[in-house]
């Protein structure tokens, strides 16, 4: 109780409220500038949080995630462009709605759900969070070691296009991750003689490479693009939205919840939770006709799915150390820099740490209706803002940044050959997160593999000899095993047929 | 038949054969069990196999042979890398606020924009970087040839 009064105080300290108002209008920005994405503002913050104590940088994070993602709706609703991927599920519907003269209802839905979606996270998040830390205390390094197994299969098996290709992002990442001193001998592995490679390739620029510069790249590669924004009336967007919301009030508590479950999974985010949600909304649909018109339905599902898996994503990540989509892989680079190891011991030794990220969720998400108002009122702005001065300032950005964390060029040679990396995969179609979570979980993976080898003496079959080791392995096998399911369906059907 | 696919689970495979045949030489731990090379091992062996589905992917005929970017954006995107390697090569000399002000005009001018609205902006965006991160952040960047 006292963490929670504490973590409260702390959110009512000037410093945390200008933090709050700035992350939140770099948030919406990013948000709502087509191909600026919410991953890329979080990491774009990471140089300067190294700057800040731990608890304004988790706020900072938190607010500017959640009003991203919220944001990516409006370009969605005015220009038929998805501001960010989470919003990419249901942006033919908004324009529809909005070309037929609703733009103002669906913006209003689209503020209110994801504030609702996002409280509903925040709720979540406090709920499993603290239960799952206290059964992550009894967890040795064979749960450890299938979690981060269990995550990065899941990463790869989630991947839209080739699960071959999500497979190589993702050992990639884990195979930088062997870079420097192992924890076994301390043998410098694949240094080439740098000594600036002992402590490993650094996290942070190469996240910057990664997310920052690559998703530059992405943006240079799709070309340019000019936006006629339809134009709204803010003042009326709030009109007719409690009627709707009340409506589909169902639809927004099994979205939500779906969202949140969604989040917690490794590897997938608020972009897969909005598509799940869609797909769920055609097929429970009592009008399935109006769907693919300009229908309120899916925007009101995918709306509160995509903001509330933001919270379940911070779930593994808080209690695990495990993250569940790329922000909080970022997150968890954070916290290691601020000298906090994130697992079960976190909400004991930094009780004040997780409270506030609870609160700012909550704070966030109210504060959600306030700005995101004023954000659509200034959307006609906002899509103005021209991408081709933006994106050198933010490359600008992305290389002092890398420098400032340890006043060092080769940090910023680091985030240039990161950056190298993201262009060539992203180029063949090869999505970069994975890299990202390969890095983050390859320590966690080896060092509770190589603890358990030693400790058993070699024998694999204890891996599985406590309960709840064996079932997150057996989840795990089943993971690899779904590319042979099809087959293997089929082939029963045969013999059922002969 | 799609060849950028090809490459790249080659060059995946290459990637996880050379990590593999560097680990040969790591030391084993005491007992004789194998220590620091286990890992990248695995990894190296995963990278190989992932790599050959690619290539065999890639030889499908329905695998399209198409590159989903035009030439002049993947050269544009080159450009901002090779920006990057400049600022890395020049801000010892040169300083931040004239190599980054450089770098982002040129930047700007690949992606269209034009110069009375680019170099305004690159020296705005340059200054208000230097106050925000040397002022603010206290992270002294290089001065360069304008300053001690």
């Amino acid at each position: 109780m006292e963490a929670a009064l504490s973590g409260i105080s702390h959110l009512a300290d000037p410093t945390i409220i200008i933090t709050i108002v700035l992350a939140s209008a770099l948030g919406l920005l990013f948000g709502a500038i087509p191909g600026l994405t919410a991953t890329m503002a979080v990491a774009l913050l990471v140089p300067f949080t190294f700057f800040m104590d731990p608890i304004p940088a988790m706020v900072a994070m938190v607010t500017v995630s959640a009003m991203a993602i919220f944001a990516g709706d409006i370009p969605a609703a005015l220009v038929r462009i998805p501001g960010t991927p989470a919003s990419a599920a249901y942006t033919d519907e908004s324009y529809k709605m909005t070309q037929r003269g609703h733009g103002e209802l669906v913006l209003g839905v689209d503020v209110v759900s994801s504030a609702i979606g996002g409280l509903g996270g925040a709720i979540c998040l406090m709920v499993a969070a603290s239960l799952l830390a206290e059964v992550a205390l009894q967890f040795t390094s064979f749960e450890y070691f299938w979690m981060a197994a269990m995550g990065l299969s899941a990463t790869i098996m989630v991947a839209s296009e080739s699960q071959a290709k999500a497979g190589i992002a993702v050992l990639l990442g884990l195979l930088f991750s062997t870079v420097g001193l192992d924890i076994t001998l301390g043998f410098p592995r694949f240094t080439f003689g740098e000594v600036e490679l002992l402590n490993g390739v650094d996290f942070i620029p190469a996240m910057i490479g990664l997310f920052g510069v690559a998703e530059v790249i992405r943006n240079v590669l799709s070309g340019d693009v000019t936006f006629k924004p339809v134009k709204v009336k803010a003042e009326n967007i709030f009109q007719g939205v409690g009627k709707v919301l009340w409506r589909y009030r169902g639809n927004m508590l099994r979205s939500g919840i779906l969202g949140v479950i969604v989040g917690i999974m490794p590897g997938a985010g608020a972009d897969i939770a909005a598509w799940l949600a869609t797909a769920i909304s055609r097929q429970r649909t009592k009008e399935p006709e109006k769907f693919g018109t300009g229908h309120i339905e899916p925007i009101v599902d995918a709306g509160t799915a995509n903001n509330s898996a933001l919270g379940g994503a911070w779930v593994p990540a808080l209690v695990f150390g495990i993250p569940g989509d790329s922000i909080t892989a970022i997150v968890i680079g954070v916290l290691f820099m601020k000298g906090l190891r994130p697992g079960p011991a976190i909400f004991d030794e930094h009780p004040d740490i997780i409270y506030s990220v609870y609160f700012s969720f909550i704070l966030a998400n109210i504060l959600m209706v306030l700005f995101g108002y004023l954000a659509i009122k200034g959307s006609t702005y906002i899509l103005r803002v021209p991408r081709n001065v933006l994106l050198p300032a933010i490359v600008m950005f992305c290389i002092v940044g890398a420098f400032a964390i340890n006043n060092s060029l080769f940090d910023v040679g680091v985030m240039l050959a990161m950056g190298v990396v993201g262009y060539y995969l992203e180029i063949n179609g090869v999505p970069v997160a994975p890299v990202v979570l390969g890095l983050v979980l390859g320590p966690i993976l080896e060092k509770n593999f190589m603890f358990s080898m030693i400790k058993t003496n070699w024998d694999m079959t204890l891996f599985f000899s406590r309960p709840v080791a064996a079932v997150l392995g057996l989840i795990t096998i089943a993971i690899w095993l779904t590319p042979v399911y099809p087959k293997l369906m089929s082939r029963g059907r045969k013999t059922e047929a002969a | 038949m799609k060849l950028s696919d090809t490459i790249l689970g080659g060059a995946a495979a290459v990637l996880g054969a050379a990590a593999f045949l560097d680990t040969l030489s790591f030391p084993k731990m005491a007992d004789g069990s194998p220590g620091p090379a286990l890992f990248p091992q695995i990894l190296g062996v995963l990278l190989v196999i992932f790599g050959l589905i690619v290539i065999v992917q890639s030889t499908r005929p329905h695998a399209a042979e198409e590159n989903h970017y035009e030439p002049v954006a993947i050269l544009k995107a080159g450009g901002v890398l090779v920006g990057i390697a400049l600022y890395v090569a020049f801000v010892h000399k040169l300083g931040f606020l004239i190599t980054a002000t450089v770098i982002m005009l040129g930047m700007m001018l690949m992606m269209k924009v034009r110069l009375r609205v680019g170099l305004p902006a690159a020296v705005a965006i340059a200054l208000f970087s230097m106050v925000l991160f040397e002022k603010v952040l206290r992270v002294p960047l290089p001065p360069g040839i304008l300053g001690g």
